[in-house]
């Protein structure tokens, strides 16, 4: 067969792409750590972050300025988190800072918030469902029907499986009267009826404008909430709070965190830095007085402490990330190989270059091979193949190594 | 001499055409079954939304057919030709041996892709009877890389049954596991639309495989 060489190269070239993902995905699950960071949050009494690393009694407690507590002292210094524990023991202070607290106030103003790097990039079906914000009931009811968003709006009957074309006539005439340029760019809601209210959807039209759409006692509700006239709004998300302070997050180009105001749509910077959207993740924590920030990067963990009224900054801190046995691997073994990105669940695979150092690893791969082979192979085989081990590394070796040798 | 090749591999693979396609049938049914029992028991509503907001899928159940379809078909094909080495005789056919073993694999090809775009347009139209065409969509989107897999795994497979020497088998099933493995993740429906090119390059490069593996038997490797 004339083309033998060129499918037996073609072989290899697979195999070796194939390598370049399998070997380095199975040495990273069997040699990587993830690193055990301390629980952190700020305390609203002695207006420090304060410490938890580990559980049960070998847990170890302190704060920034590096006082030790015991358990019962670490829930006095964060009545915010602990106030239940205090309730039950009962020393649960009347009032913190001067202000008067109850459980009750605590729990009302108490937020959290996840942000995923998948968050921005995910695949999503195009359906939505709208719940009635106003039924006049205190329980959140499905409400048998979904909407697609896209050129139009389409509302669906799930029973009947048809579109319902008077609801969607009556959305499409009202997004079209408050100015919503059709195809929407995004819809970002949260349709879990176990919530203690509704707040519909909102959503970034073609011209860039963030719009409010929910449905109120059986009719559309939209509202241009000019949040883009300030910002480019890159993404949103809900967030149902108790005391009804903001809709949820919204993130700018640069990747700024901002609250969205209810109900006057008005936006609030917090006072820290852009989240570097697609390698950071960010948990937020807030109660009555400070908001606990943690951004969690590939370098480390950061944490901010954010006046709950202002959202200004009034306290940071930083823990950077140690090299794990995979880092230190990695950077010795592959210096380039294929991962799937995590920044995403789309399936996208990506080439990662690790260090330059690993290509001493190749070029000790490349000897041996040639050491191996100059006997049984000729000059110009033995050449080529040391090239393509110094480039592809462990993954080339191999993907030569389990093929029939050739002369 | 085209026709004759094909009927030849038709009479190695009726039967276990025939039985693939009661197989994927009676699978399909089951998925049906099992559907029209989740809405009896959880309502169309709850489903739909199930469907939308927590990604909950209609077709896992079919996950792994077009896996073992697309070995099985390899296995069945390929394994009498070299029982007895009776791929010596099929390469004296008066064919150039490249159009020979292309022949063979481009029946299997279309066995497979026949089976499974009936499949697969049987889940489609099903689940569009009760669901919306985001869902249907969403479903196909999901289900794609599974028979894409199949191929796959019939074109490997297929290289390493060709192959005559053992242990050069077991080396060719490294990377090929490698390969079909990645086509198997866990991921979100629709997640795969971003990966389909590298797989379409990988069915194509590996249509070749094979080849190589018939001039090694016609060169008298043991």
């Amino acid at each position: 067969m004339k083309s033998k060489n060129i499918i037996s190269h073609l072989i290899i070239l697979a195999s070796t792409v194939a390598f370049l993902w399998g070997i380095p995905a199975l040495v990273r699950l069997a040699t990587y750590s993830g690193q055990s960071y301390p629980f952190v949050y700020f305390s609203s009494v002695v207006k420090q972050f304060c410490f938890r690393e580990g559980s049960g009694k070998d847990a170890r407690r302190y704060d920034a300025s590096g006082r030790q507590y015991s358990e019962s002292e670490f829930d006095s210094a964060l009545p915010m988190l602990s106030y239940r524990q205090l309730s039950v023991n009962g020393v649960m202070p009347d009032s913190v800072n001067g202000r008067a607290v109850t459980a009750h106030d605590i729990r009302r103003s108490s937020i959290v918030f996840r942000y995923a790097k998948t968050d921005v990039s995910a695949p999503h079906i195009g359906l939505y469902v709208l719940l009635e914000s106003m039924s006049g009931r205190v329980d959140l009811a499905s409400p048998g029907d979904a909407f697609r968003l896209g050129e139009a709006i389409e509302f669906i009957d799930i029973k009947t499986n048809t579109v319902d074309k008077d609801k969607s006539e009556l959305y499409a005439q009202e997004l079209s009267r408050r100015g919503f340029t059709f195809p929407a760019r995004w819809a970002a809601g949260d349709f879990s009826t176990r919530k203690p209210y509704d707040e519909g959807y909102f959503v970034l039209d073609a011209q860039g404008q963030l719009f409010h759409m929910k449905q109120v006692s059986g009719k559309p509700f939209i509202r241009n909430t000019g949040a883009s006239d300030s910002i480019r709004v890159a993404h949103f998300a809900m967030l149902p709070v108790a005391d009804k302070r903001f809709y949820g997050f919204v993130f700018d180009g640069q990747g700024y965190m901002y609250i969205l105001e209810s109900p006057s749509y008005r936006l609030a910077k917090l006072d820290m830095p852009p989240l570097d959207m697609r390698r950071s993740e960010a948990l937020i924590m807030g109660n009555m007085f400070y908001w606990t920030v943690t951004v969690t990067s590939p370098e480390g963990k950061k944490y901010y402490a954010l006046d709950n009224e202002t959202l200004r900054q009034v306290d940071t801190y930083a823990i950077a990330r140690e090299a794990n046995l995979w880092d230190k691997a990695s950077t010795w073994i592959f210096p380039v190989y294929i991962t799937f990105s995590d920044a995403t669940k789309y399936m996208q695979p990506r080439l990662r270059f690790t260090a330059f150092t690993a290509l001493t690893f190749n070029l000790l791969l490349a000897i041996i091979y040639a050491a191996a082979a100059r006997r049984r192979k000729k000059a110009a085989t033995v050449a080529y193949g040391s090239i393509y081990i110094l480039a592809t590394g462990i993954a080339g070796l191999l993907a030569i190594a389990l093929q029939p040798n050739r002369k | 001499m085209f026709f004759s090749l094909i009927f030849k591999e038709w009479i190695k693979t009726r039967r276990f055409i025939l039985l693939s396609g009661i197989l994927f049938a009676a699978l399909i049914a089951y998925v049906f079954l099992w559907l029209s029992q989740a809405i009896g028991s959880m309502g169309i509503v709850n489903l739909w939304e199930a469907i939308i907001g927590k990604e909950f899928s209609l077709i896992a159940h079919v996950k792994y057919l077009p896996l073992a379809a697309g070995l099985l078909l390899a296995v069945v094909q390929l394994t009498p030709e070299m029982q007895s080495k009776r791929l010596k005789l099929t390469l004296h056919l008066p064919m150039s041996e490249t159009r020979i073993i292309c022949t063979m694999l481009g029946y299997g090809i279309a066995v497979l892709v026949a089976l499974f775009a009936a499949g697969a347009l049987a889940l489609v139209a099903g689940i569009s009877v009760r669901f919306s065409r985001e869902v249907a969509l969403s479903n196909f989107l999901t289900a794609l890389p599974w028979f894409l897999g199949g191929l796959q795994a019939y074109l490997l497979g297929a290289w390493i049954c060709l192959e005559p020497v053992w242990r050069q088998r077991l080396f060719n099933a490294i990377p090929a596991a490698c390969v079909v493995s990645s086509f198997y993740g866990s991921a979100s429906p629709g997640a795969y639309v971003t990966y389909l090119p590298c797989m379409l390059i990988f069915i194509a490069a590996s249509f070749f495989f094979p080849l190589r593996s018939a001039a090694r038997f016609k060169d008298g490797e043991q």
